[in-house]
């Protein structure tokens, strides 16, 4: 077998040649020189090889078709990080940290349930359904964070319509969206650690960047900006229910939204009423409030003689279509529960 | 298992010496169940070099035609140093798992 090739060695590498069809030129040719060179070497222990030694030593080499899958493979194999195939247990993926920094965010957003409760509510229920799909939680966690958000949820839809035990549903959504993040943070944390193992496995890949092993990995930190963020959106509704409260009170007692009465009933009303005199002929209880001066010039004057007058409470209505549109009357009374004060509107 | 620390032993193979690709597939071949398909070797040594973990240089043979020979780099000694670092390390934690736990 000196110097010829054997016809079994040049239909392998012929094969070789098309089955690596797909691997660049360049690496395709060293590979085949090699890959011949190493037959020959191997071929060379034999000085007199037959067919069934051939055949052997390209057993040996090994089926083309893995050579070229090996090719291939480490060609398109850019990517850094290929772990060994040895999973210790789950690895948390981002979807959790997801799910605790919607908990997270949406805890502020579930506690002033006036402001943006349909976005708390998207926030809760995604990050329910994140928590249920995860693989790092146990069943038993997911449960016992359910149950929180659960209570948590139902609370601020009770809250709005509760009286004194209005304290007790605030509480719970106070523990729900603070209690349910840590605890599943905790857990996260724990089955990360637990997880090192699996982390810390070998790359395949030669010359990856060395996995993410402190302390502060990147779940850390996004969950941590979530909480800060929290924070943040919380003083924010804070600054703003403040506010806010004084707008809707301007808003109420000069818009359309009070209690309608007519011009008739309005008529009836004296200065010196009693305050059940002024409900029986109106019928109702108006929007209650203090006379904010100079809020709607055209509708509502100040009238020079009540300039010094105190009043204990006020109550706006709202006139009917017999009024002029947007018509206000303001009733005031003092301390003693007496009309002090009545205001229709200025064209009446 | 074998995948992703092939490479590694190729290259704590060259730590102390440089290699041809034959030496280098019979050393590894001595390792019972290391290497299935010796020629599955070249590919990777090809990657490998084009990662820049290992030069070559072509040598003369005694015998036969010059050979390539393979040398890690800097860069080929700090993936390996890496790499062992991490294996101990992980080779302890299984071994505390599958020798069960002695007292």
């Amino acid at each position: 077998m000196n110097g010829t090739r054997h016809h079994d060695v040049g239909e392998y590498l012929r094969r070789l040649q098309r089955t690596m069809g797909d691997v660049p030129v360049d690496r395709r040719e060293e590979i085949l020189q090699e890959i011949e060179e190493h037959i020959a070497e191997l071929l060379g222990e034999y000085p007199e090889a037959t067919d069934a030694d051939v055949r052997n030593v390209l057993e040996r080499v090994g089926d083309p078709e893995d050579i070229a899958a090996e090719a291939r493979e480490r060609v398109e194999d850019h990517s850094p990080n290929q772990t060994v195939a040895v999973v210790v247990r789950p690895r948390n993926s981002w979807t959790d940290s997801a799910a605790i920094a919607l908990l997270i965010l949406s805890g502020p957003l579930i506690m002033f349930p006036l402001f943006r409760p349909e976005v708390a509510l998207i926030g809760w229920f995604v990050a329910f359904i994140l928590v249920w799909l995860s693989v790092v939680w146990s069943t038993r966690d997911k449960t016992k964070a359910s149950l929180a958000m659960t209570a948590g949820l139902l609370s601020a839809l009770l809250i709005n319509g509760s009286g004194d035990e209005g304290f007790i549903y605030f509480g719970l959504i106070l523990f729900a969206s603070i209690w349910t993040p840590i605890f599943l943070g905790l857990k996260l944390r724990r089955a990360s650690s637990a997880g090192y193992l699996e982390e810390s496995s070998i790359s395949g890949s030669v010359g990856a960047a060395p996995a993410e092993t402190g302390r502060w990995n990147t779940n850390t930190k996004l969950i941590l900006g979530c909480a800060i963020v929290a924070v943040a959106v919380t003083a924010l509704l804070i600054a703003q229910s403040s506010d806010g409260a004084d707008e809707s009170l301007t808003h109420d007692m000069f818009g359309d939204d009070s209690p309608e009465i007519t011009q008739t009933q309005f008529d009836e009303v004296q200065l010196g009423d009693s305050r059940e005199e002024v409900l029986s002929i109106f019928g109702r209880e108006g929007d209650s409030g203090s006379v904010v001066s100079g809020s709607d010039p055209e509708a509502f004057e100040e009238p020079e003689d009540v300039g010094a007058q105190q009043f204990d409470d006020c109550l706006t209505y709202s006139f009917d279509g017999s009024a002029a549109p947007g018509a206000v009357a303001v009733v005031c009374f003092d301390s003693s529960d007496e009309v002090v004060y009545i205001r229709g509107p200025r064209d009446s | 298992m074998r995948r992703g620390t092939l490479e590694y032993c190729v290259l704590a193979l060259l730590r102390d010496e440089e290699r041809y690709g034959f030496d280098l597939v019979k050393a590894l071949g001595a390792a019972d169940g290391m290497v299935t398909s010796e020629g599955t070797i070249y590919p990777l040594l090809s990657r490998l070099k084009r990662d820049g973990l290992v030069s070559t240089t072509w040598e003369e043979s005694p015998s036969g035609p010059p050979r390539k020979y393979y040398r890690l780099t800097p860069k080929g000694q700090r993936a390996l140093g890496d790499f062992v670092e991490e294996w101990q390390r992980f080779r302890d934690a299984v071994d505390r798992f599958v020798e069960g736990e002695k007292s």
